[in-house]
């Protein structure tokens, strides 16, 4: 049946719960103001994109999110790449990255508030700090599988410790550094709205603890839709760029979902 | 003035002694086939040679100057061929690999990459990713890579081994056209006798560990040599039979007593 055989029924069955939704406010008669029907929802939704106000809620946290992901990237790739590279580097900090990392990244938050406020800088370092880890440890892990043979096949070209750095090992441990890199920008999305419900005057994440608290209700949820379909898109636009970057290890490595 | 020589080189690894006073001069634009038993030290040899691996004691000088790291004028062609290649260079792209270490501009590197392309015939995959080829268009590809470096010496690792044998007779044609062309210096590993007396104007058998050299082979075989013509002639099966003899000469002793012992009856 076509309905399984392809996603439509996926799409079907999200058709079906959002009716359900609209269906169980309307007839439940519960106060629309804590349950409202998913139409008031799209209304909300749509004005908050016909007024532009969605780009005003946006901004904030995009730029955070930007600026955070982008120091992250910076600080994970370089010291994964000398942990991976140098065993100094990695008999001095392995131990120390053992032990921040198990730590949720949300428990810092007070920590960065007590030493850097409530601004900015708060939010930015709490991003790029948990975005940091999955980039670090998966560009640490790539540059240790980087195969012997193409460093020696490097060696025997004559090529310098750094330009093997340079001209193998980073190409190599792309694939997986990309890998790192998409679990980053999920958390990142994560980071902003932790980061902004608790201490912030704009931000999306300010926009749906702020919706909630003055009731709201549609405007939360529409907020709510927003960061999804925000998450959607920012996971699509990776995926094209990782596509375009490491194609070959996606075409020497095909495998089909069966 | 050997434009390679060994003097007393030996290599231990901890405890085990892999090379033991290891000498030899070879002359520019010779092929010369090394055999012995596997797990002899052949590979460590050849990486000594080509500076990957430094020997315990003795030395190596290339030119007259000693072999303290990987040099310029030759290149190691790793056994696995496959994991030699760059996954994320086409095939134009890694034979330019080494072009790119000159201060050369992008069109001359193409324009060389392009030669030696056509040089191992791969003109209509030049834009195509290693695991699109098949094991003897990989070879081929890193051939040409050292070629196109401008190695004077290829130190090649069993760069056959792993072939089918119908590639690996059409690679072994195509290596020895390339070195009749042009002369360069070949140090060709394998444990493949009858491979090591159909290249090679020299066989350098190997004892096995702790390596010496046993004995030096010439072939004698006229170039260009002929696939099936060559290994038919008298001189190729009284070679072959010299150097199985050294390599395993308990089973050549075992056969001869049968031998014997069938007459006898």
């Amino acid at each position: 049946m076509i309905l399984f055989r392809t996603k439509l029924g996926g799409f079907v069955l999200v058709g079906f719960l959002l009716a359900l939704w609209e269906l169980a406010s309307r007839s439940s008669g519960a106060p629309i103001v804590t349950f409202p029907p998913f139409s008031r929802v799209c209304q909300a939704l749509w004005s908050l994109v016909a007024t532009g106000e969605i780009v005003d809620v946006l901004l904030p946290s995009l730029q955070r999110l930007a600026i955070g992901y982008v120091i992250a990237l910076a600080i994970g790739v370089a010291a994964g790449m000398a942990m991976g590279h140098f065993r100094v580097v990695f008999n001095l900090f392995e131990p120390l990255t053992e032990v921040l990392r198990p730590i949720p990244a949300p428990a810092y938050v007070p920590v960065a508030i007590l030493f850097l406020g409530l601004g900015d800088e708060m939010k930015i370092f709490v991003i790029a700090f948990a975005t940091c880890f999955p980039i670090l440890l998966n560009t640490f892990s790539g540059v240790r599988s980087v195969d012997v043979i193409q460093i020696n096949t490097a060696r025997t070209f004559g090529y310098s410790d750094w330009a093997i750095l340079r001209k193998v090992i980073m190409p190599a441990a792309l694939p997986q550094i990309f890998t790192g890199m998409r679990i980053s920008l999920a958390l990142s999305l994560i980071m902003v709205v932790i980061s902004e419900m608790v201490a912030s005057v704009d931000g999306i994440g300010f926009f749906i603890l702020n919706s909630e608290r003055g009731f709201r209700i549609p405007e939360m949820y529409a907020g709510i839709i927003v960061l999804g379909i925000l998450g959607y898109i920012m996971n699509a636009l990776f995926l094209q760029v990782e596509h375009y970057v490491v194609r070959w290890h996606h075409d020497a490595n095909k495998r089909d979902v069966s | 003035m050997s434009q390679l020589s060994l003097k007393s080189v030996s290599r231990s690894f901890g405890a085990y002694k892999a090379l033991s006073n290891i000498s030899l001069e070879v002359q520019a634009g010779e092929f010369i086939s090394i055999v012995g038993p596997s797990g002899c030290g052949k590979s460590t040899l050849l990486q000594i040679i080509g500076g990957l691996l430094m020997p315990s004691d003795g030395t190596v000088a290339l030119g007259g100057r000693p072999v303290t790291s990987p040099r310029r004028e030759m290149i190691y062609l790793f056994q696995q061929y496959n994991r030699s290649l760059f996954p994320w260079r086409t095939v134009r792209r890694n034979i330019a690999f080494g072009l790119e270490r000159f201060r050369l501009g992008r069109a001359e590197i193409d324009r060389k990459s392009n030669e030696y392309i056509e040089l191992v015939g791969l003109e209509a995959f030049a834009g195509f990713f290693p695991h699109q080829l098949s094991g003897g268009m990989q070879q081929r590809v890193t051939v040409a890579r050292a070629l196109a470096y401008g190695a004077d010496v290829l130190l090649m690792d069993e760069p056959f081994g792993s072939l089918d044998a119908q590639t690996r007779a059409g690679l072994q044609d195509l290596l020895l056209k390339l070195w009749q062309e042009r002369r360069f210096t070949v140090l060709f590993v394998t444990h493949d006798i009858e491979e090591a007396i159909y290249l090679g104007q020299k066989i350098l058998i190997l004892s096995k560990a702790p390596a010496t050299i046993q004995a030096v082979v010439e072939s004698g075989l006229e170039y260009p040599r002929h696939q099936i013509r060559s290994k038919e002639t008298s001189q190729f099966l009284t070679r072959r039979r010299e150097v199985y003899s050294h390599v395993f000469p308990h089973a050549l002793e075992a056969d001869e007593a049968g031998a014997k012992a069938a007459v006898h009856k």
